[in-house]
């Protein structure tokens, strides 16, 4: 288990490398940089064009990447152009709302997801079954930046139950006041993910229902829903994992519009800001982070595999 | 099977209820928490409806996070605005472009070569110190190395600077009409610094223990992308001279002022309807009918002196044809453009001048050309020139909402007389890039801000997007900067504005004001168009 753990770390190299290189290179094949962007409305092309000299940006492309990797290989993602401080601090500084909009919203997605799922198997065909796929078909049609402002209008200015904007940091207020500042967003990014999960669940239940020992569980006499949580859940549990795989995928790349639309100071918000800022080395720095992140969700899922299916073989 | 539907219901109840009785319980604790017992949405009380008073927190909003709160390295509002709260230049300029003593009082010589600052008394810094004249001497030594226009108006116009008694005394080779301007502006104007500090950064920017002014509000907190908290400064000791707006004195009424760093503006707006905010400056005109119904807010119309404009290449392309930019504006309905850009009548003026209404060198001068649609001389024009049809290449933005509106409204306004424009759409920092580069564009959208005087407009300054150059417009330039009397110079500003108009160099639509919403809570919400909290209080 530990030498696969580590060559799957190896094999990751490659991948993040490539990842470094296309970004550094698609970021400055973009028009518009970061001198011009901080010169400000009055700057003339000349005050421009020595902004960008000041800064390294009229250097050619392979010297700066040089530079930039040679410090990426010692932990060194460099310093924000705009906030004139080292990305990694400033990641890392950004990461408890964003970790914790995506787990919130993840645990929402996986228990509306799954549970719907499994009703709508065990009633295939019935109303539950069609009511289910039919909020399923609503989740995944409903855009979540558009959900997102539908939830402020009904739960912060109608009803007053949660806030419209903003965030309050565990250490300022607590976990139960940085989730209940959460709860919109996660909800409108949990609602889309619930919708795929419950159609993927529904579809790899009624797989495993139709086997044998399903049947020969039942003949057992064992309880219908000991079947059901027990032998059904877990047979059918692979697709499910890597649905929620894909979905923390999703959930990082919806935090971004999330992020905006609450106010919350997470990574998403810090990679939308930093790119109408043409802040290379942050996006550089936020695209490496959610690289590696889903390096490692993919390694977590793989080795889950074999948790639920003890014939999965880590090779 | 029933067991797992209850058991399942169960679990969806018990999510949404932790999070709503959490939410509940914390909405309590934090209401009083963040806003030190002010009562968000609360109905002024009788005995304070009218009367300003002290005391309670503001909530502000920043449309981005401020890299620093250093008022000379900065050069962007959201870096500007809680600035001046903390750091006050030596003068203040009002609405009209007018000089007032601040920390300074001045006096101005032998017509305008010799300027002296006077310091005032036992002015204290933030950190308990006395500002004095050598403060106020390392503050102009870093202004004039690090501000362009310091450099341009003052410094190189500069014969000598030397500390003389209390005084600071200005000797310059020629009269510098604009060095009292440039002394006194809210954007890059002289803010006066510890001479310590001043002298540790001469080129590099302050850090937040070094934010240490001589401002009615003194720095405490910045969390990044969060927000700024400013405290109420006690030791403060107001100016008081008879003036308006950023030279009035400074009051400082709430406790503290809370900057919230919200770049959306739907966010921002919700954020002033459920009371996480206090104010919100740009709201959409269609938002206004529901805003004004809610009893808790008060929307407001603010001039704050933005001009949405259109600029021609004036070194490459089609556009150079003076003809053809003649036939463009003969086609231009300014009434329909900035409805469009603005949504109401109610959020613009039409204003021919690139000094915005309430300065005291705005002029109503166009040749005639302004807002005054005439097919058939346009058609004469576009005959005259050689433009043959060709797309002319116009780049906007829908960052700026007004910008991409309007120049999709131009392009429909010229099609009758069979000009062609490619209406190219990108974001900000494309457009700004474009621009600056004449194979890009043979039109550009922009958005002029008012300014305290005519020589700072930024498509008067050669090298500036546009490339506009004129030998008319260098020599009354000159005059702007090197006459003393007013009278002359604004006379110089129209025929300026004249051969503006005759040169077509840039087309203005208009001057767009902006809605604000603010709780029915705050009050005196400032009234010029720089963003500024020292004199608004809540109940």
């Amino acid at each position: 288990m530990v030498n696969y753990i580590i060559r799957r770390f190896i094999s990751a190299i490659p991948t993040i490398l490539i990842v470094a290189v296309v970004i550094f290179i698609l970021i400055r094949c973009v028009p518009g940089n970061p001198a011009v962007v901080m010169a400000g409305e009055s700057a003339t092309v000349e005050e421009v064009k020595e902004l960008e000299t000041k800064m390294g940006l009229d250097q050619l492309i392979p010297v700066q990447f040089a530079k930039w990797a040679g410090n990426a290989l010692r932990g060194d993602l460099g310093e924000s152009i705009y906030y004139r401080r080292p990305v990694m601090k400033i990641i890392v500084s950004r990461l408890e709302p964003t970790l914790l909009l995506v787990g919130y919203a993840m645990l929402m997605a996986v228990a509306i997801g799954v549970s719907l799922g499994i009703i709508a198997a065990v009633n295939r065909n019935g109303i539950m079954d069609r009511l289910c796929m039919i909020l399923s078909m609503i989740g995944i049609s409903m855009p979540g930046f558009w959900l997102g402002l539908n939830l402020v209008i009904l739960f912060s200015i109608w009803s007053e139950w949660f806030p419209a904007v903003g965030y309050v940091t565990v250490a300022e207020g607590g976990l139960a006041t940085a989730l209940y500042y959460l709860t919109l967003p996660a909800v409108a990014l949990g609602l889309q993910r619930a919708a795929s999960l419950a159609r993927v669940t529904r579809s790899s239940m009624l797989e495993v229902l139709n086997n044998d020992y399903i049947r020969t569980a039942r003949s057992k006499g064992l309880k219908e829903s000991v079947v059901i949580w027990t032998h059904a859940l877990k047979n059918a549990a692979n697709p499910i994992l890597t649905q929620f795989g894909i979905s923390i995928a999703h959930l990082m790349g919806g935090s971004v519009v999330m992020e905006t639309i609450f106010n919350i100071p997470g990574v998403g918000q810090l990679a939308f800001n930093s790119i109408s800022r043409r802040d290379y080395p942050t996006i550089q720095g936020h695209i490496l982070f959610v690289a590696m992140v889903y390096v490692f969700v993919n390694l977590a899922v793989d080795l889950l595999y074999r948790v639920f299916d003890p014939r999965v073989e880590l090779k | 099977m029933k067991k797992t539907k209850i058991l399942l219901a169960v679990l969806l109840a018990s999510t949404l209820l932790f999070s709503s009785c959490a939410g509940k319980s914390i909405a309590a604790g934090t209401t009083s928490g963040t806003t030190g017992g002010t009562s968000a949405g609360a109905q002024p009380s009788s005995e304070g409806k009218n009367k300003a008073h002290f005391g309670g927190v503001l909530k502000a909003i920043l449309s981005s996070d401020p890299v620093s709160m250093d008022p000379i390295m900065e050069g962007t509002v959201n870096e500007q605005i809680p600035a001046a709260h903390i750091f006050e230049t030596a003068l203040a300029a009002d609405q009209s472009g007018e000089v007032f003593p601040c920390i300074c009082t001045y006096e101005v010589k032998e017509d305008g070569r010799i300027i002296e600052l006077k310091m005032r008394d036992k002015i204290p810094f933030h950190n308990g110190d006395i500002c004095d004249i050598y403060d106020v001497e390392a503050s102009a030594v870093r202004w004039m190395a690090n501000i362009s226009f310091a450099k341009k108006y003052v410094a190189d116009k500069l014969k000598s600077m030397k500390v003389v008694g209390n005084s600071l005394v200005f000797t310059f080779i020629a009269p510098s009409p604009l060095a009292l301007t440039a002394i006194s502006a809210w954007d890059g104007g002289l803010y006066i610094m510890p001479k310590e500090i001043c002298e540790k950064h001469p080129d590099s920017k302050l850090t937040p223990n070094e934010y240490i002014g001589t401002g009615p509000y003194k720095f405490k907190e910045h969390l990044a992308d969060r927000y700024v908290l400013l405290e109420k400064f006690k030791d403060y000791i107001p100016c008081d001279p008879l003036a308006t707006g950023l030279a009035a004195p400074k009051m400082g009424y709430a406790d503290q002022i809370y900057f919230y760093a919200v770049s959306d503006k739907t966010a921002r707006i919700n954020g002033v309807r459920t009371g996480e905010y206090d104010m919100c400056i740009g709201v959409p005109a269609n938002m206004i009918p529901t805003l004004s119904a809610d009893p808790n807010l008060v929307v407001e119309t603010k001039d704050m002196a933005i001009m949405p404009t259109m600029h021609f290449n004036c070194q490459k392309g089609p556009a150079t044809d003076i003809n053809l930019r003649n036939a463009i504006i003969s086609c231009l309905n300014m009434d329909d453009l900035m409805m469009l850009a603005q949504g109401a009548k109610s959020l613009y003026y039409l204003n021919p001048s690139l000094m915005q209404k309430s300065s005291r060198w705005h002029t109503d001068e166009s040749l005639g050309k302004y807002n005054n649609v005439d097919l058939d001389k346009a058609r004469e024009y576009l005959a005259a020139s050689s433009y043959n049809g060709e797309p002319l290449v116009f780049i906007t933005t829908k960052d700026n909402n007004y910008f991409y509106k309007t120049a999709m409204l131009v392009a429909d306004m010229v099609k009758p007389i069979g000009i062609n424009m490619d209406v190219q759409v990108y974001d900000n920092a494309t457009l700004k890039q474009f621009r600056t580069n004449p194979d890009k564009f043979d039109i550009f959208s922009g958005g002029l801000t008012g300014k305290l005087d005519p020589t700072l407009i930024a498509p008067l300054q050669d090298g500036w997007a546009g490339f506009y150059v004129s030998k008319r417009k260098d020599a009354l330039c000159e005059i702007l900067a090197s006459e003393m009397d007013f009278n002359k110079r604004r006379a110089a500003w129209v025929d300026l504005t004249k051969v503006l108009y005759e040169d077509l160099p840039v087309i203005t639509f208009g001057e767009r004001s902006n809605a604000v919403v603010y709780r029915s809570s705050v009050h005196d919400l400032f009234d010029t168009m720089q963003q500024y909290y020292w004199n608004t209080w809540v109940d």
